[in-house]
């Protein structure tokens, strides 16, 4: 167990007991949350919703959480549900071009990839990636989560979500040497 | 292998850096979240969720044959807590106040449907949908909009929030505003937008609005070879039944059988006792009202190897006085592991100057686990996009199209250096029967690139396993009893 994971049981045993401390957790993870949920709906009142669901949520049935998983996981498994429940509605489909056109209008990304042409061609490869292989990525690099936490989301183990990744990387950057 | 370490992976994470939250939310919502803890400790914590499921199934059925609709609908009501409002999620239900149904008006060519609002003391939110504007989007943001009680106490808005989007089905524009809070005590309010809406509105409160709504937690399963099929969550709400079914596949490759999609979703039915059938409707209002009776979040993970899915549907409602209900489906698909990937180049001449409508013969066959997928026509368009050549396949018959998809395009001698070559698809179980791919040949000027392109493309076949038929049937407390 990471001290990180030993630190939230502590966190969560404490809010179990008395909701008022919740609000430690609540900080811990509302960065990342935020951050992985508007890399999904690209809107910031949306995000700022679904956050809000997903944290008054998690208050709500603290006591039924037991820590078999890590505490990150598990917030971040109500995260899937809500944004399932989000997404099974009729919402206009995101295409992952328009997710990075917003996500590239802060300039970051701008200056760090000079040629537009490759930054084009791996967007369109992400966009052909299977949904669950883009979650896998979202999650590692959006919320910032561990392979093992990815793991105890996603319903598979640490070793898997690593390979996982890793294959995905690979399979990317081949593709991508491929064009230059 | 080549290695898998920067630049890709820096890209990814650079494509994926999404911004952070502003202060200013994480305050608010960390109040919020104070507020109820701080009601969640003093008062009694409602039972462990599992726990109650069971409990509550139990009582259920042993309430059946005696207790009846209202009746039941009150019992249950206040154990699922008061916070969560109907189209919008959970709030503290204390002094709130909902729209109590969604009122539309019709002007000339426009739809304009009040479809949700929410007021408390902390703000009042407004949700409304707009058909058949012929105006932009950011011209009806600039409208000038306002509440008014009876009492004509003005409300305008406080633009503490504003969400517009247009929905690509329907093309209706979909609106979030935000106003002051409403006087506690109202029951009407009128909205106002320009040009000349003027939209009378009933309001009740919160919990009035959780008790029309009745919860059962069936667990009726039925299992096909390796798909264990059950119907777990049922809500009965004056406006239509929602369903949370799940799906468990227990083969060790990973079956993923999903309902939800067009291929599936014709061929669901939900049958009464009385003989009344009836498929999936979209209901949206019902969905959200639902949402609070799933058990989630997952409490565990289903061990290695399975897949387990949840997916919610929506009905008309059933008749008060009927007892058993069937849910039909006799086939869905699953997809395997396994898959195979066969690609072909294809070579198209636009011409010097071409323009969008022109059309091309192009014979491009492609051969996957014995389908045959033909492309035999290109046409340039003029996508949302952007102009592009899509290129459009014969028909594939429904099986067909669920076996095979294009994974890939891609334009390696592209004859235009630095043109920005991008790639769209369709495939998959598409209610066209056809797929499509698309690439830009748009320059940043608007200019049209003519010439020779070549690109390859790569076709993928998945294992597809149907399974079924399914007919799970529970019982349901019914009003006449």
């Amino acid at each position: 167990m990471s001290d990180s994971s030993a630190d939230d049981y502590a966190l969560v045993a404490a809010a179990q007991t008395d909701p008022r401390r919740f609000r430690t957790l609540y900080e811990r993870y509302a960065n990342s949350m935020y951050r992985y949920i508007f890399v999904h709906v690209q809107d910031r009142p949306t995000a700022e919703d679904l956050t809000s669901q997903v944290f008054l949520q998690a208050l709500e049935h603290l006591p039924d959480y037991r820590p078999t998983g890590s505490f990150s996981a598990w917030l971040f498994t109500i995260a899937r549900n809500s944004l399932r429940s989000y997404f099974r509605k009729p919402h206009p489909a995101l295409s992952l071009d328009e997710e990075m056109d917003v996500v590239s209008a802060n300039g970051e990304l701008l200056d760090f990839i000079e040629q537009r042409e490759q930054i084009v061609h791996l967007i369109s490869l992400l966009e052909l990636l299977e949904e669950d292989k883009r979650e896998l990525l979202r999650l590692r690099y959006a919320s910032g989560l561990t392979y093992r936490e990815i793991g105890e989301v996603v319903g598979r183990a640490e070793g898997a979500v690593k390979m996982a990744i890793h294959r995905v990387l690979d399979d990317l950057q081949e593709k991508m040497g491929v064009m230059e | 292998m080549m290695n898998s370490q920067p630049p890709v992976e820096e890209m990814v994470r650079s494509l994926y850096q999404a911004p952070q939250a502003e202060q200013q939310f994480l305050d608010s919502l960390g109040r919020r979240l104070d507020k109820r803890a701080v009601q969640l400790a003093t008062t009694r914590r409602r039972p462990g969720r599992r726990w109650w499921i069971y409990a509550g199934s139990v009582a259920l059925l042993v309430a059946l044959g005696w207790l009846a609709w209202q009746p039941v609908a009150r019992a249950i009501g206040p154990l699922f807590g008061y916070d969560f409002i109907e189209g919008v999620g959970l709030v503290p239900t204390e002094g709130v106040r909902t729209l109590a149904a969604p009122v539309a008006q019709i002007q000339g060519t426009e739809i304009l449907m009040v479809t949700q609002l929410v007021t408390s003391a902390e703000g009042t939110r407004l949700w409304y949908r707009l058909e058949g504007a012929d105006r932009p989007l950011n011209e009806l943001a600039l409208d000038p909009a306002w509440l008014e009680t009876p009492d004509q106490q003005k409300f305008e808005p406080t633009n503490d929030a504003f969400s517009a989007r247009v929905d690509r089905d329907s093309g209706a524009i979909i609106v979030m505003q935000t106003f002051p809070p409403l006087p506690p005590e109202a029951t009407q309010v009128s909205f106002y937008a320009a040009p000349d809406w003027h939209i009378r509105l009933e309001l009740r409160s919160a919990t009035e609005a959780a008790q029309n709504l009745m919860v059962l937690y069936p667990d009726a399963c039925q299992t096909d070879h390796a798909v264990r099929l059950c119907v777990t969550t049922v809500a009965l709400a004056d406006e239509g039944i929602y369903l949370v079914v799940q799906s468990e596949s227990t083969d060790p490759n990973a079956f993923r059988f999903e309902l939800i999609g067009d291929w599936n979703m014709e061929r669901i039915t939900l049958v009464d006792d009385l003989g009344h059938q009836r498929t999936p409707t979209y209901l949206p209002n019902l969905l959200e009202l639902g949402e609070m009776a799933v058990e989630e979040p997952a409490a565990s993970e289903p061990p290695d190897g399975r897949v387990l899915i949840q997916e919610a549907l929506t009905f008309e409602p059933v008749p008060k006085d009927a007892t058993i209900l069937t849910l039909h489906i006799p086939a869905f698909s699953g997809r395997k592991g396994e898959r195979m990937i066969t690609q072909k180049t294809l070579t198209i001449d636009l011409g010097e100057a071409p323009q969008v409508g022109d059309t091309f013969e192009i014979d491009l066959r492609m051969t996957i686990r014995g389908i045959e997928v033909v492309f035999d026509q290109a046409e340039i368009i003029d996508d949302p996009n952007g102009v592009m050549v899509l290129l459009t396949s014969r028909p594939l018959d429904e099986i067909k199209r669920c076996e095979v998809r294009v994974v890939d395009v891609s334009l390696p001698d592209s004859s235009a250096p630095g043109n920005t070559s991008r790639t769209t698809m369709t495939g998959g179980c598409s209610v066209t029967g056809e797929m499509q791919i698309g690439f830009d040949i748009e320059h940043d000027d608007g200019s049209l690139q003519g010439g020779t392109h070549t690109f390859t493309v790569r076709l993928e076949a998945v294992d597809v396993v149907t399974v079924g038929p399914f007919e799970i049937t529970w019982a349901v407390p019914s009003a006449e009893q």
